[in-house]
């Protein structure tokens, strides 16, 4: 009796568990970003296409999912948070050409999409370096010079192998050479107020409390900061500054999309990428995640328009992306994280 | 005389032979990915790891085991000890008030501790404007972000499972052997360390072997507090060097591990099997002294503040200052998804609980022991390696399905194995089996074998022994089994990010979203509904126990 009622109820959750797919016009989404930073522009592009978007969050795993998953995957659209995966999704054949010709193309300049029309940028950002407005006020400061041992027991930092870090890592050695970058990392790593750790506004939290004088950390969180009641007083008690303004320029990276090579809905999916490039998008992207668009003629929120004009360094995306894997051993080389 | 019929058992030993298959596959998978897949053959990150920081990773993980499991059991013998022993007033209300902080997950108290206690926390602040201190350097405070604090953190989460088994083990015990123990002269002290304590060593083993698996486990807390240890090592040649072949290899290296540690506890635990002499009743009360009632409630209380009425209230205060960006309608949804899947999984583990070990029981032979033990091993797999090493047979199936539907020229069903919400319910059976299991199987030694052989006498079968005799004694036990694994299942998050459908959150994964962006205070009203939904069966269970 017990035993058949227990039957019962595993059948009933089992089938429930096995929900079917929807079937009505959609795109699915895979995404490294998060959803109420995309779910806005989803939105809107369901108000004007009539396409329902179905989103599934990650920040890790995604790739390796896609991979497993081969031609039933459901996934119609990547959205990443930097360029190294979107040059790692090609890499591993995981993508495909969206339409030459179309309004990508027309949207988006050269320097910031694939050459073979397999993946495009949407955004960029720069990897800023924050000082304390009290104790150090605005630098003109190279990330070289973050080495430098009057930094000593001033830095704060999140995990070396963050993407972000290591893009930054990646194009040291991409510019300086893998020794130099060593040298460079070692420096950094003696440097620090503590072990690398949290997120990027963890490390401006930091040095609103006096726990150290300088961090790095994206553009955008910086205006994240000022908009959140708590977090105000954080962004208040530094200045943002770009680096390697009197050489090569601040490094910047990019956030970007990629059609999946098995996308049962690429139609769906081309439209998504058409609308993401837009006008109307790419100033959703600006205004909602202070960004700065890649799209010429869209002009950044006015609050990041604030934090003045810069150079950006202009070495390409994929030479970066070439010294990922060097970059990583380095951090593992010289124990960064631990 | 026999003890069994021959037919009976091979159909019993079959399924559950077949269900620890099952459930084994994946592991299966997991080695073959590690030893013979083309990537683990052409593949250098594993030996660039083993030369670079992959010992310190093991390191911290021991350390961080080793600490939990001191701090743990500080935490729940002499509770134990005193919720089974003395009878008070509000003894009821605090033995199960013990168990609360079960319901909060580690890493969400890490957050709330390292946002109180960190260097722009508020403790840290008072500390300097009192005494003037300007700097990190003028001064020494705890360092939360540490092996201590990340281990104390786990403790405090994990400690119920000891705290459980082990006032069972004690309110079970007669009071024959203490008798005994006066007899010779033996003081409270003595009988305690000498009789009470090795007495409820299986529960003990037990809890321990839980507890320690669960810190290896662990990625959310260590994570937060950026230690880096074997998981962060999967994590990292998985998800960051793109290696799946290194990440099982480190797996398989940590399964080892884990499986020569449960080998040896159980061998050296065979050596001295305890059937307790059981009187008409288990454990007498006594009232303890005054001083002994300040202590208990002192000691007790504070561990429950700690581990729960610290957290929840700063939950409670997240979601007065953050109120209309926490309380929306996915709340509700994301709640019955993670509910009714929580209580699947647990039904079906306790169910195969009951299966391995009533096979086990009947034929104690070293096959099905050793299927109860292949059942189990999922517990010491991470939850992420879990959910790729799940993800490698149901694609497989998936593919093969899909490929005869064409054959025969039907329709695709697209991913219907690991693309739905079947894969996550997998998933949680696989890693919570063990909970089950551990929790009947103890309960099982202490049902002493001759009820058995008295009932044989009397030719009762098989199936009837279980349903009148085992079972309404392992009632208390399923209970636990069930209620241990539902809010394991709640909490679950590293397999559940990774296994969870489209459009399907779990009430952790929703959580986890705000925690690892610094930002728990959005995230405060489901870290409350995860607490509230796991507390719910403790009262269930506080209740029936008292009825009975």
């Amino acid at each position: 009796m017990a035993l058949t009622l227990i039957m019962r109820t595993l059948i009933v959750v089992c089938l429930m568990a096995m929900s079917s797919l929807a079937l009505a016009e959609s795109v699915n989404v895979y995404s490294f970003r998060q959803p109420f930073l995309i779910q806005p522009i989803l939105t809107e592009f369901t108000k004007q296409t009539g396409i329902k978007s179905k989103v599934i969050f990650a920040k890790k795993g995604l790739i390796q999912r896609l991979q497993r998953e081969g031609k039933l995957s459901p996934a119609d659209v990547v959205l990443t948070s930097n360029f190294s995966k979107l040059l790692e999704l090609k890499d591993k054949g995981l993508t495909q050409q969206y339409a030459a010709g179309g309004d990508v193309q027309d949207n988006i300049p050269a320097q910031f999409r694939d050459d073979e029309r397999h993946w495009l940028a949407l955004t960029q950002r720069v990897r800023n370096i924050y000082s304390s407005k009290e104790r150090l006020g605005k630098l003109n400061i190279r990330y070289e010079d973050l080495s430098d041992a009057k930094y000593k027991g001033r830095i704060c930092t999140r995990s070396g192998k963050h993407p972000y870090n290591l893009g930054l890592i990646a194009s040291m050695i991409a510019h300086n050479g893998e020794a130099a970058t060593q040298t460079w990392l070692e420096g950094v790593k003696a440097n620090l107020a503590r072990k690398p750790q949290g997120n990027d506004r963890g490390q401006v939290k930091a040095i609103h409390s006096g726990l150290c004088d300088v961090s790095l950390g994206n553009s955008y969180y910086f205006g994240k900061m000022l908009k959140d009641k708590k977090q105000k007083a954080w962004a208040d008690a530094v200045e943002l500054n770009f680096p390697n303004q009197g050489g090569r320029g601040s490094h910047i990276n990019v956030s970007g999309a990629v059609i999946a090579k098995h996308a049962p809905h690429k139609d769906a999916a081309l439209k998504l990428l058409d609308f993401l490039s837009s006008n109307q998008a790419q100033a959703m992207y600006a205004e909602l995640n202070m960004e700065y668009p890649v799209k010429p003629g869209v002009s950044p929120s006015k609050m990041v328009s604030s934090w003045g004009e810069f150079k950006a360094d202009s070495i390409a995306l994929n030479q970066i992306a070439a010294n990922r894997k060097a970059a990583l051993t380095l951090v593992d080389k010289v124990k960064f994280d631990l | 005389m026999r003890l069994f019929k021959p037919a009976s058992i091979n159909f019993l030993s079959l399924t559950s032979g077949l269900l620890a298959l099952l459930i084994f596959a994946p592991v299966l998978a997991l080695m073959y990915e590690s030893l013979f897949s083309s990537e683990a053959l052409n593949d250098d990150t594993f030996s660039n790891l083993a030369q670079t920081v992959l010992w310190d990773y093991l390191a911290n993980s021991l350390q961080i085991v080793g600490c939990t499991l001191v701090f743990a059991c500080l935490f729940a013998i002499a509770p134990a000890w005193w919720c089974a022993r003395y009878e008070f007033k509000g003894r009821s209300i605090l033995q199960w008030a013990m168990v609360f902080p079960l319901a909060i997950p580690a890493y969400i108290s890490g957050y709330i501790y390292t946002e109180a206690l960190d260097y722009a926390g508020p403790i840290q602040t008072f500390l300097r404007d009192v005494f003037n201190w300007q700097s990190p350097a003028d001064y020494w405070f705890f360092d939360i972000r540490s092996i201590t604090g990340a281990s104390l953190m786990l403790a405090l989460a994990l400690y119920p499972y000891i705290y459980l088994l082990m006032r069972n083990g004690f309110a079970n015990q007669s009071d024959h052997l203490e008798h005994a123990g006066r007899l010779l002269g033996a003081d409270e002290r003595r009988i305690f360390f000498s009789i009470r304590l090795p007495l409820a060593r299986p529960a003990l083993a037990i809890g321990c072997t839980l507890v320690a698996m669960e810190s290896l486990a662990d990625f959310g807390t260590v994570h937060l507090f950026a230690i880096s240890t074997l998981t962060t090592a999967i994590y990292d040649s998985w998800l960051v060097y793109g290696s799946l072949s290194t990440a099982a290899k480190i797996s398989c290296l940590l399964l080892l591990f884990v499986v020569s540690l449960v080998w040896l506890e159980s061998r050296q635990r065979k050596a001295q099997k305890h059937y307790d002499l059981k009187g008409s009743h288990g454990l007498s009360k006594k009232i303890p002294s005054r001083g002994k009632l300040l202590l208990i409630w002192g000691v007790c209380l504070g561990i429950i503040t700690l581990g729960f009425i610290i957290p929840v209230l700063t939950l409670v205060g997240y979601n007065l200052d953050y109120f209309t960006e926490n309380w929306n309608s996915t709340l509700w949804q994301h709640s019955q998804h993670t509910f009714t899947l929580a209580f699947g999984a647990a039904l079906i583990c306790t169910a195969l609980a009951l299966l391995f070990n009533s096979n086990h029981r009947f034929v104690p032979n070293k096959l099905n022991l050793a299927q109860q033990n292949v059942a189990s091993i999922g517990y010491a797999i991470p939850g992420t390696v879990l959910a790729i090493a799940i993800l490698i047979p149901l694609g497989t199936m998936d593919l093969t399905l899909n490929a005869w539907l064409e054959n025969w020229q039907m329709d695709s069903v697209g991913l219907i194995f690991s693309g739905t919400s079947f894969a996550l319910l997998i998933a949680f059976v696989i890693r919570f089996a063990a909970i089950a299991n551990g929790s009947v199987h103890a309960a099982y030694q202490q049902i002493p074998p001759n009820l058995d052989l008295a009932a044989r006498s009397l030719n009762t079968k098989s199936w009837r022994l279980f349903k009148d005799i085992h079972l309404p004694l392992l009632t208390p036990a399923t209970i636990s089994a069930l209620l241990l694994v539902f809010i394991e299942c709640v909490k679950e998050l590293p397999a559940a990010i990774l296994l969870r459908p489209f459009d399907f959150e779990t009430l952790s994964t929703y959580v986890y979203q705000f925690a690892s962006d610094e930002q728990l205070e959005h995230g405060a009203a489901a870290a409350l509904l995860i607490i509230v939904v796991s507390l719910l069966p403790i009262f269930v269970l506080s209740r029936t126990q008292r009825m009975s």
